[in-house]
C-alpha cells in the first residue's frame, strides 16, 4: 500500500486529533471525516493508523474515550479532549506555527 | 511473539477486545453506508471501504499494543535496562543485595517461628470459662456445666501437657498429649487432614486424633490411617482421624501429638474435688461475655448448694473471656518475645532498607552524568524515577531470594536454640509456607519504598551545577542507623544481664553435687503395694553405691511438675510430698524448727510465704515443724508463693523423683544410677538423670536463647550501620579527593584533613548512641512491664555499647582517613 497523494505528514496526525476534537466529543469516524471535510479533501487520514494514534494520545491522558449513542442512534466510542489535551493542542499548534512559518520562509528565499 | 507479549494477551480483558472490535466496525459500518448512500452496490462498497482501510488486523494490534502493552514494554525496557546496570556494578549488587538479603532474611526466618501460633485463629465467640484464680475444674464441674449451662451452645475441655507413651516395647515413644472432652474441635473449628475429629458423644470411647506431624512421621501419612489401633500409655485406642498440620492443641508453642478422648482417666470421674480440666465454650448468638459470666457464677452458686464442701473455700467467681487458650507456662513469653523479635527484625530490615538508600544516593552521585543527559534528551522525570525504582526492585528481589535461602538454613539452627528442655525436648513448629514466602516477597517490594524512592526522587532533580556537597540526607540515615542498632544491642544487653543475674540466682537448694532422677513406673502397672515395696529398692539401691552421701524420695522436685492443692481460708497452694531426707539431700537449710526425723508422719514443713498466712496445723491436716525460706518452686522468675513439704514415710504413686547427693562430680553417678535402676526392674522404660545444675540451666535456656538471638541481632544491625557510615566516609572522600589535594599542595597539614573526615563519622556516631541509649531506656521499661523483670538497663551495658560503638566507629574511619593521608596531589590533580 503505497502513500496516497494527500495522506497525513508522519507527527501531524495527533495535531489534527486534538484540534478536532477542540470542537466537542466525537468518535473515530467522525474525526476522520470531519478532517477530510474542513481540509476540503486535502488532507486524507490514514484508518489505519487512526485508531491506534487515538489510543496512543488516551494513554497520555490528552483525550479520554467514553461509549455514548452516535447521531444514529448505534453506540459507539466518543473521545474527548482534557484540560491536560488543551494545553497540549496549544503548544502543538504553536510548534507547527513556527515550523510552517520558517518552512515557508526557506521556500521563499532559499 | 515473546513470552511477555503472550503474558499480556492473556491477562488483556475480553471487555476490551470487545471494546475494540466494536469501535473499528462501528467505523467500517459508517463507512460503507457512507458509499451505499452515494449509490454504490453494498458489495463493491464493503470492498472500497476495506481497501481503504487497509489491514483491520494490524490496527487491532497496533492499538493493543498502545494500550496494553505501553506500560509492560516500558517495564520490559526498564527491567533490561536495570539488570544490565546491575551486572555492569557488580560490586554495588552485591553490597546492596547482601544488605537486604539480612534484612529480609531475618524477618522471613523470625516470622516462620511465629506464623505457626500467633495465626492459629480461634474463631468468633469462643471464649475460655475458668475461675478466677485459674484453677482447674473437676469432670464433674464440667459436666454440670455442660448439662446446666444456658448460654452456651457449644462447650469443651482440655487437659493438654499429658506425656503419653504410644506404641509397645522398642517402638514405644513419648509424645505430648492432650485429654479432650466434648464439643472441642467443632467449636475450635478444626477441619481434619484425615479420617474424622473427636465430638461430644465419643466421650466414653477410647478415641485419638493425631497430629499431621505425628502421621508423616510414624505412619507415613498411610491415608487408610482412620480406624487403625494406636497403643496409649498400655491402652489400645483407635485413631479417627488426623489434625491439620496448622492445629497445634493448647501446649502451643508446643506442638501437641496426640488428643485422646478421656477413656485414660476414668478414675478421676468420681471426685468433685479432683480439678484436671481447662474449659471453653461457644457463646450462644446474642450473649455478651459477661452475661454468660453472671449465668455461670449462679450456675456454680447453685451447684455448690446441691454439692456441700465440708471444707469452706474462697470464693472464686467464673470469669469469661476471649482465649488465650494455650495453658503452656512459656506461651505469654512466647507471645512478648514474638512480638520482640518481630520489632527487632523489623528495625535490622529498616537498617538494611536505609544501607541501601545510601548506596544508591551515592551511585546516583556517580551517574550524575548519565543522568544528567538522559534528561536532557528528554526522558520525562516520571519515567526516570521508574527506571531507577525497577532497579530497586530488582535489587529488592534479589535479597529476597538470598534471604529465603538464608531463612531455610538459619531456621534449623535457631530451632536447636529455643529451650527444648522445658518441655522434655518438645519441638518447636518452623514452616516456610506461602505465607511466609509472600511476607518475604512483601518486603522485598516495600523495599522499593524504603530504599529506593527517595534516592531516585533525588536523582531525578540532578542538575551538573551542584558539586559533591555534604550528603546531609545520608548523615542522617547513618544517625537513625547508629541509633536502631545501639537500641537493639541495648535490648540484648537486658537479656543478657538478666541472664547473668539469673545464673546468680539462689534456687533454694543446693545444687552441686545434686544428681536428680524422674521415674514413672505407670507402664508397670503396679499396686500400690509393689509400688512402695519397688521405690523402697530404688533407694536403698542406689544409697548402697559407693560415694553417694544421701538419697530422698519426693513426688515432684522444684522446677519441675507442678502440684497444687486447696487449702480452706488460705487458696490453692503448691506442695510436694517428700521424705525425711530430703532436706539433707537438696540442701534446703531450715530457717526455724526442725527437719523431721525418719519415721514420722503427718508433719509438714512450710515456707516463709506460707508461714506468714499462719496457718493453723488443722487447716494442714498436719503438724508444721519447721520453716523453709521462700525459693523457686516452678520458674525461676516467680514471686515466692505459698509452698509447703508434706512428710511421708510411703510413695505409692506411679510417679516419683529420686534426689541423690553425691560426693563427686553427680555427672559421673548419672550411669551408675540409672543402671542400679533399670536393673531392679528391665521393663522399666528408659530413665533419665540430671544434675541439679542441669535443672537449673533448662530453665535459663530461654533467656540464654533469647540473649544469643538478639545479640547475633544486635550485631547484624551494627555491621550494616558501619557498613553504611564506611561507605558514605570512602565517598566522601572520593567527592574531596581534588579538593583535599590541592590543600595539600598549597600546604594545608593532612591532620586538617583527618580532621574534616572525624568529623564527619563522629557526628553522626555520637548522636546515634546517644538517640538509641534514650530509645532504649524506653524499651527496656516496657519490656519490663510485659515479661517482668528479665534484667535491667544498667551502666556495665551502656558502657559496654558506647565503648563497641567507638571502636567501630574509628575503625570505619581509619581507612579514608589513612587513603587520604596517602592523597598524592600531582596525580589527584592530573586525573582531574
Amino acid at each position: 500500500m503505497g502513500k496516497a497523494k494527500g495522506d497525513v505528514l508522519q507527527g501531524t496526525l495527533d495535531l489534527l486529533i486534538l484540534k478536532t476534537l477542540d470542537a466537542g466529543p466525537m468518535h473515530g469516524y467522525g474525526i476522520a471525516s470531519r478532517i477530510e471535510q474542513v481540509s476540503e479533501e486535502l488532507l486524507r487520514v490514514e484508518e489505519g493508523s487512526l485508531y491506534p494514534a487515538l489510543h496512543r494520545i488516551q494513554q497520555t491522558g490528552w483525550i479520554r474515550a467514553q461509549w455514548k449513542h452516535s447521531e444514529n442512534g448505534r453506540p459507539a466510542k466518543f473521545y474527548r479532549l482534557t484540560a491536560a489535551g488543551r494545553k497540549q493542542l496549544q503548544s502543538e499548534e504553536e510548534r507547527w506555527r513556527k515550523l510552517t512559518r520558517g518552512v515557508s520562509k526557506i521556500l521563499r528565499f532559499a | 511473539m515473546s513470552w511477555i507479549q503472550r503474558l499480556a494477551a492473556s491477562l488483556r480483558s475480553q471487555k476490551l477486545e470487545q471494546d475494540l472490535d466494536k469501535e473499528l466496525a462501528f467505523h467500517l459500518d459508517m463507512r460503507i453506508r457512507e458509499k451505499i448512500a452515494a449509490g454504490a452496490a453494498p458489495d463493491d462498497a464493503r470492498r472500497d471501504v476495506l481497501r481503504r482501510f487497509g489491514s483491520v488486523d494490524r490496527a487491532k494490534e497496533a492499538c493493543r499494543e498502545q494500550s496494553t502493552l505501553a506500560w509492560l514494554s516500558a517495564f520490559r525496557q526498564d527491567l533490561r535496562y536495570a539488570a544490565r546496570n546491575l551486572r555492569k556494578n557488580r560490586a554495588f549488587t552485591a553490597a546492596a543485595a547482601a544488605c537486604l538479603a539480612i534484612g529480609i532474611g531475618a524477618n522471613t526466618v523470625v516470622f516462620s517461628f511465629v506464623n505457626a501460633f500467633l495465626f492459629q485463629a480461634v474463631p468468633a465467640g469462643v471464649v475460655r470459662v475458668a475461675p478466677a484464680s485459674g484453677g482447674p475444674l473437676s469432670y464433674a464441674e464440667f459436666q454440670d456445666w455442660q448439662r446446666l449451662n444456658q448460654v452456651f451452645d457449644r462447650t469443651f475441655a482440655y487437659a493438654p501437657g499429658e506425656l503419653f507413651t504410644i506404641g509397645r516395647g522398642v517402638e514405644s515413644q513419648q509424645v505430648l498429649g492432650e485429654t479432650v472432652l466434648g464439643d472441642y474441635f467443632r467449636t475450635l473449628a478444626v477441619v481434619p487432614a484425615a479420617g474424622r475429629l473427636l465430638d461430644a458423644s465419643d466421650e466414653h470411647q477410647p478415641l485419638a486424633v493425631i497430629s499431621h506431624q505425628l502421621w508423616r512421621s510414624r505412619f507415613h501419612s498411610d491415608p487408610a490411617i482412620a480406624g487403625q489401633i494406636l497403643w496409649i500409655d498400655r491402652q489400645p485406642f483407635v485413631i479417627a482421624g488426623v489434625a491439620p498440620a496448622a492445629f497445634h492443641g493448647m501446649m502451643a508453642p508446643w506442638t501437641t501429638d496426640i488428643w485422646a478422648t478421656a477413656a485414660l482417666h476414668r478414675d478421676r470421674f468420681a471426685d468433685r474435688n479432683m480439678g484436671w480440666l481447662t474449659a471453653g465454650a461457644h457463646l450462644k448468638s446474642g450473649i455478651a461475655p459477661h452475661q454468660a459470666a453472671a449465668a455461670m457464677n449462679s450456675l456454680t452458686a447453685e451447684l455448690k448448694r446441691q454439692h456441700p464442701n465440708p471444707q469452706p473455700s474462697a470464693p472464686d467467681p467464673i470469669v469469661v473471656d476471649r482465649p488465650g487458650l494455650s495453658t503452656s507456662p512459656v506461651w505469654q513469653v512466647f507471645v512478648v518475645m514474638s512480638a520482640l523479635l518481630m520489632a527487632v527484625v523489623a528495625i535490622v530490615y529498616l537498617i538494611a532498607c536505609a544501607n541501601v538508600a545510601g548506596l544508591l544516593i551515592a551511585r546516583a552521585a556517580a551517574r550524575r552524568r548519565e543522568i544528567f543527559i538522559r534528561l536532557s534528551l528528554g526522558v520525562s522525570r516520571g519515567r526516570l524515577v521508574r527506571q531507577l525504582l525497577t532497579e530497586s526492585l530488582l535489587l529488592g528481589v534479589l535479597g529476597a531470594a538470598a534471604g529465603a535461602a538464608l531463612a531455610f538454613i538459619a531456621g534449623d539452627a535457631l530451632a536447636a536454640l529455643f529451650p527444648k528442655s522445658i518441655g522434655h525436648g518438645l519441638p518447636f513448629q518452623h514452616t516456610i509456607d506461602l505465607r511466609v514466602l509472600a511476607w518475604t516477597l512483601t518486603l522485598a517490594v516495600a523495599s522499593v519504598l524504603f530504599a529506593g524512592l527517595l534516592p531516585s526522587l533525588r536523582a531525578s532533580r540532578q542538575n551538573l551545577a551542584a558539586p559533591g556537597r555534604t550528603p546531609r540526607l545520608r548523615q542522617l540515615l547513618i544517625v537513625a542507623q547508629v541509633a536502631a542498632s545501639v537500641l537493639v544491642l541495648a535490648t540484648a544487653g537486658v537479656f543478657v544481664r538478666g541472664f547473668q543475674k539469673a545464673l546468680a540466682l539462689n534456687p533454694g537448694f543446693d545444687s552441686t553435687h545434686l544428681l536428680t532422677v524422674d521415674l514413672n513406673l505407670s507402664d508397670l502397672h503396679y499396686s500400690r503395694p509393689q509400688a512402695q515395696d519397688f521405690y523402697r529398692k530404688v533407694r536403698d539401691a542406689v544409697a548402697a553405691l559407693p560415694g553417694v552421701e544421701s538419697v530422698a524420695l519426693a513426688d515432684v522436685l522444684p522446677l519441675g511438675n507442678r502440684r497444687e492443692v486447696r487449702i480452706p481460708q488460705i487458696g490453692t497452694v503448691a506442695t510436694a510430698a517428700v521424705d525425711a531426707d530430703y532436706f539433707r539431700t537438696m540442701g534446703i537449710p531450715l530457717l526455724r524448727g526442725r527437719a523431721p526425723d525418719g519415721d514420722e508422719a503427718s508433719l509438714a514443713v512450710v515456707n516463709q510465704a506460707l508461714a506468714d498466712r499462719q496457718p493453723t496445723d488443722e487447716l494442714l491436716h498436719r503438724q508444721v515443724v519447721g520453716v523453709v525460706p521462700n525459693a523457686p518452686q516452678w520458674s525461676l522468675a516467680e514471686s515466692p508463693r505459698p509452698f509447703f513439704y508434706q512428710i511421708a514415710t510411703q510413695f505409692d504413686q506411679p510417679i516419683a523423683a529420686l534426689a541423690i547427693r553425691t560426693a563427686g562430680p553427680p555427672v559421673n553417678f548419672a550411669a551408675k544410677v540409672t543402671q542400679t535402676i533399670q536393673r531392679l526392674n528391665p521393663e522399666l522404660p528408659p530413665i533419665a538423670a540430671q544434675t541439679g545444675e542441669q535443672r537449673l540451666r533448662m530453665w535459663l535456656e530461654p533467656q540464654r536463647a533469647a540473649a544469643l538471638l538478639l545479640g547475633t541481632l544486635g550485631l547484624a544491625a551494627l555491621a550494616l550501620a558501619i557498613t553504611g557510615l564506611y561507605a558514605l566516609l570512602a565517598q566522601l572522600l572520593v567527592q574531596r579527593t581534588p579538593e583535599i589535594a590541592v590543600r595539600v599542595a598549597l600546604g594545608a597539614p593532612r591532620r586538617k584533613v583527618i580532621a574534616l573526615l572525624l568529623r564527619q563519622s563522629a557526628i553522626p556516631v555520637a548522636a546515634g548512641t546517644a538517640t538509641g541509649i534514650a530509645a532504649s531506656a524506653i524499651v527496656a521499661h516496657v519490656l519490663a512491664a510485659g515479661i517482668g523483670a528479665i534484667g535491667e538497663l544498667d551502666a556495665v551495658t551502656l558502657v559496654a555499647i558506647v565503648a563497641l560503638l567507638t571502636t567501630v566507629g574509628a575503625a570505619a574511619t581509619s581507612i579514608p582517613a589513612y587513603r587520604a593521608l596517602r592523597i598524592d596531589p600531582a596525580s589527584a590533580l592530573r586525573s582531574e
